[in-house]
């Protein structure tokens, strides 16, 4: 068996499991193999499953019977705080300890539907928030193209899995650019579905009117192949939509260029090869015109008043009564305040916090009520954008990978959000891919452009990403 | 802006146990982040968008489990049950 795990795609791999080139077994055994070698070192998965064979083994069966399956024996990471039933689950979280998984997650029912095998669950910043992978209470990532260097985050160990050849592709969460951004710093693919295309049932809960589900991937066919999987309307999450919610778009053909959002932070080499990456779409067919969001660079300060406020509701459940972790205090309230304060980490406990005070009475209306305010208006000007452009194009983040420990102080992690928040407040799709690399010393780290869609045009960023990738940048 | 009795009361409130040294740093980082989302104050156009339109999201509750059906499976989940509940120290004492 020959076969490069390092430029395999599911359709490929689908192409050789049906052709009997290779079998499922075969092909979760190499994975299995390089994890077994480079996960020590690079702490991608904080669980490999132990059956990852035995479900290779059965998907071997399907195939022998001839049963179809789009994603039959193909082998898949999945976030830690995406639910499959029967495993463990933590979210990377002490306060998760020796929690079980009840039931499944529409995304993982609909793999598991389509055969995938799971090789296994993946590191995180803790529920979700960090931009790093550093906040995980089983320690940090490596960002395997450097392993001095974070590997972005909060979905890093998914975007590591795939970086380092452990898996096919992978599943992580975005609240606020948690796929895309550890995608860019890994030279990968990652999607952030439209706001209720994908169902949230079994995602452990960050920020409830952010998060979507979607796929780390090689390439941009991959990312559709996967989407086009688990999308769809879902009786379990009531904020899914049914096909043809949104008006169907014309192929892009006019891309929005928000010049003054730009300036937010982006160093000039970043935006030389952005700029580079331009002309190339320029040279593709696409018209590159500007366009004004004004509103955008606020987006972040939004964010930072959203999220906690969301955050410090949905995590209230981990009480120390239903779930994992139960620390001892005195009486019921010292049960409540010992559990939260020893198995929640520090950002999660800086969030709750902040969380609660713009929630709480004589603060709501300076700074939810404003938040939301901002929200709405700024999803009115991308769409009123979207009058005169198809899509809107900038950097992922404002550099590559940074090194680990290099941003100790919050709010500078914070700012590495800036261009990924907006579609996160706005429920509006975005896809980054690779668009160069940058030298850094002796390494070259990839770095990330990122296209928003308007709502439920999916399609329209993987047209443009499949057009861009065939370039080669 | 925040002073460590904000901080204090806030950990109490969001049900979270801080030593004396984390509050102080959260003192100093709470202030900075604040400091920056303040911006928002300044956007007019917040202002005018912060009633939502209301639309019906919920599905009507036509099918329900039966009772019982996944009781087992949480329960299983819990730190510390009794029978089939979850159980809690005493919040109520005879004064």
């Amino acid at each position: 068996m020959s076969i490069d795990l390092s430029s395999l795609t599911i359709a490929e791999a689908r192409e050789s499991l049906k052709a009997k080139k290779i079998s499922a077994q075969e092909l979760t055994e190499e994975y299995l193999r390089v994890i077994e070698e480079k996960n020590e070192k690079i702490n991608a998965y904080l669980e490999v499953f132990e059956d990852a064979r035995a479900q290779a083994k059965e998907a071997d069966k399907k195939i022998a019977r001839g049963e179809a399956g789009v994603l039959l024996g193909i082998p898949l990471a999945m976030k830690d705080n995406i639910l499959i039933e029967g495993r463990r689950i933590s979210a990377a979280s002490k306060i998760l300890e020796g929690y079980v998984a009840t039931y499944d997650a529409t995304v993982t029912a609909r793999l598991k539907k389509e055969g995938a095998v799971f090789l296994g669950r993946t590191n995180m910043d803790e529920f979700a928030m960090g931009s790093s992978t550093e906040n995980s209470a089983f320690g940090v990532t490596k960002n395997p193209l450097d392993v001095e260097r974070v590997p972005g985050g909060s979905s890093g160990g998914s975007a590591a899995a795939v970086a380092m050849g452990g898996a096919l592709a992978a599943f992580g969460s975005d609240t606020g650019g948690s796929i895309r951004q550890p995608a860019a710093l890994c030279g990968l693919v990652g999607l952030k579905p439209t706001y209720g295309a994908v169902s949230r049932y079994g995602l452990i809960a960050m920020g409830s009117s952010l998060d979507q589900i979607g796929p780390i991937t090689k390439t941009v066919a991959d990312a559709e192949e996967l989407f086009e999987v688990i999308r769809g309307k879902d009786a379990f999450d009531s904020t899914t939509f049914p096909d043809g919610t949104y008006a169907k778009r014309n192929v892009p053909k006019r891309i929005g260029v928000p010049r003054s959002f730009l300036k937010e932070g982006l160093t000039t080499e970043v935006e030389a090869i952005f700029e580079n990456a331009l002309k190339v779409l320029a040279k593709k067919g696409y018209e590159i015109i500007d366009v004004e969001l004004p509103l955008a660079a606020r987006g972040l300060a939004a964010y930072y008043i959203v999220m906690p406020a969301e955050v410090s509701t949905n995590l209230a459940r981990f009480d120390g009564v239903r779930y994992g972790l139960r620390k001892e205090g005195e009486g019921l309230l010292g049960d409540y305040l010992e559990t939260r304060g020893a198995g929640f980490g520090a950002e999660v406990r800086r969030r709750i916090i902040l969380g609660t005070y713009v929630l709480s009475a004589g603060y709501y209306d300076a700074y939810y009520g404003k938040a939301e305010g901002l929200r709405r208006s700024l999803t009115e000007e991308y769409n009123n954008a979207f009058a005169s452009v198809d899509l809107i194009v900038t950097p992922t983040t404002p550099g590559a990978a940074f090194k680990i420990g290099e941003k100790s102080d919050p709010l500078a992690m914070y700012l590495e959000d800036i261009f990924s928040v907006p579609a996160n407040l706005t429920g509006l799709p975005a896809l980054s891919l690779s668009m160069g690399n940058l030298k850094v010393g002796s390494k070259e780290l990839p770095v990330g452009m990122q296209f928003t869609a308007p709502h439920g045009d999916e399609g329209g960023l993987f047209h443009v990403g499949k057009d861009f990738e065939k370039e080669g940048v | 802006m925040f002073s460590l009795t904000d901080v204090k009361k806030l950990a109490l409130l969001s049900r979270i146990s801080l030593s004396s040294k984390e509050m102080e740093r959260l003192t100093g980082e709470l202030s900075s982040i604040l400091q920056y989302v303040d911006q928002i104050k300044l956007v007019k156009e917040a202002a005018k968008n912060e009633i939502a339109p209301l639309r019906n999201v919920m599905r009507s509750d036509t099918d329900a489990y039966p009772r019982g059906t996944f009781s087992e499976k949480i329960l299983a989940t819990a730190p510390s049950r009794e029978g089939r509940f979850f159980k809690v120290k005493k919040i109520i004492t005879r004064s």
